[in-house]
């Protein structure tokens, strides 16, 4: 993890940075840092730190990277940064997708975009009647951040080869909301 | 308040499903559920959902079931969750606002 503190005028401020397999327990560790960060936030904090839970799990769940664990058991590498300006904080994921996935996220981040709150969930209820364990099905974590954020997703897709694709994700919370 | 986003969510909370089939079945008394969660993911929600299901149907079969959720003052988006699982449950959810 890279913690910084230099500043270049006109650009957000990098708070934080890691890259590499989505532990558990780094996912705990870095939660610590985040919460101690955002305490001066009173109405943002408790936003700020499930929206880095949905999108540090969907690297850990999904990413097409994996370190392997022990036994069959795999985890996703990816990277993560929380950065800054006067009045927002952004969290963005970055990790590799299959081909054919990352058409489908780009369909559903497109998706939840253009839905009203109410709509966006009514499909989480109707994806948490699903089994939760269909991918991309339900990915109820992209909703879920959607509606804490109040803000649209940012996404991008990028050709890395054949069949892989580099999915970035992108939420911004309003500090002082 | 707790935060619930283990790995194998099923291997924590099928141990407390189970010990709440065996007191409904044997001992067949009151029962409320206090949940003091500030985050919980994905699959810790189907758990709750799963556990809502069996103290609806003891409801429905006439036992006591209450359960309370106690969320913190600044979150209101948990308000909203525990709308959620009340309409997806058919349980009544007494929300419980705490200060941090």
């Amino acid at each position: 993890m890279k913690q910084r503190q230099h500043h270049t005028i006109g650009s957000p401020e990098i708070k934080m940075e890691y890259h590499g397999p989505f532990f558990i327990e780094i996912i705990s560790i870095l939660g610590m840092q985040i919460k101690r960060y955002t305490r001066p936030y009173k109405s943002a904090k408790s936003k700020l730190f499930k929206l880095y839970l949905e999108l540090s799990q969907n690297v850990a769940n999904y990413s097409e990277d994996r370190f392997n664990l022990y036994g069959n058991q795999t985890i996703g590498i990816g990277k993560l940064s929380l950065r800054e300006t006067q009045s927002t904080l952004t969290f963005s994921t970055e990790n590799l997708v299959s081909k054919t996935d990352a058409l489908i996220l780009h369909e559903r981040c497109k998706l939840l975009n253009q839905s009203a709150p109410e709509d966006l969930r009514e499909l989480k209820r109707e994806m948490r009647r699903l089994d939760p364990g269909i991918k991309y099905g339900a990915r109820i974590g992209l909703i879920q951040a959607v509606l804490i954020s109040n803000n649209p997703l940012s996404f991008s897709i990028k050709n890395i080869d054949n069949k892989h694709s580099l999915f970035t994700i992108a939420i911004t919370v309003d500090k002082y909301q | 308040m707790g935060e619930s986003y283990m790995e194998e969510t099923y291997k924590f909370y099928i141990p407390l499903m189970e010990w709440m089939k065996d007191y409904i079945t044997q001992v067949q008394g009151p029962l409320t559920l206090n949940i003091k969660l500030i985050y919980l993911n994905t699959s810790t929600s189907k758990c709750l959902l799963d556990i809502f299901e069996i103290l609806k149907n003891y409801l429905d079969a006439g036992g006591d079931v209450k359960v309370k959720w106690y969320y913190l003052s600044d979150d209101p988006d948990m308000v909203e969750e525990v709308e959620d699982f009340e309409a997806e449950s058919g349980l009544d959810i007494e929300l419980i606002e705490q200060a941090e």
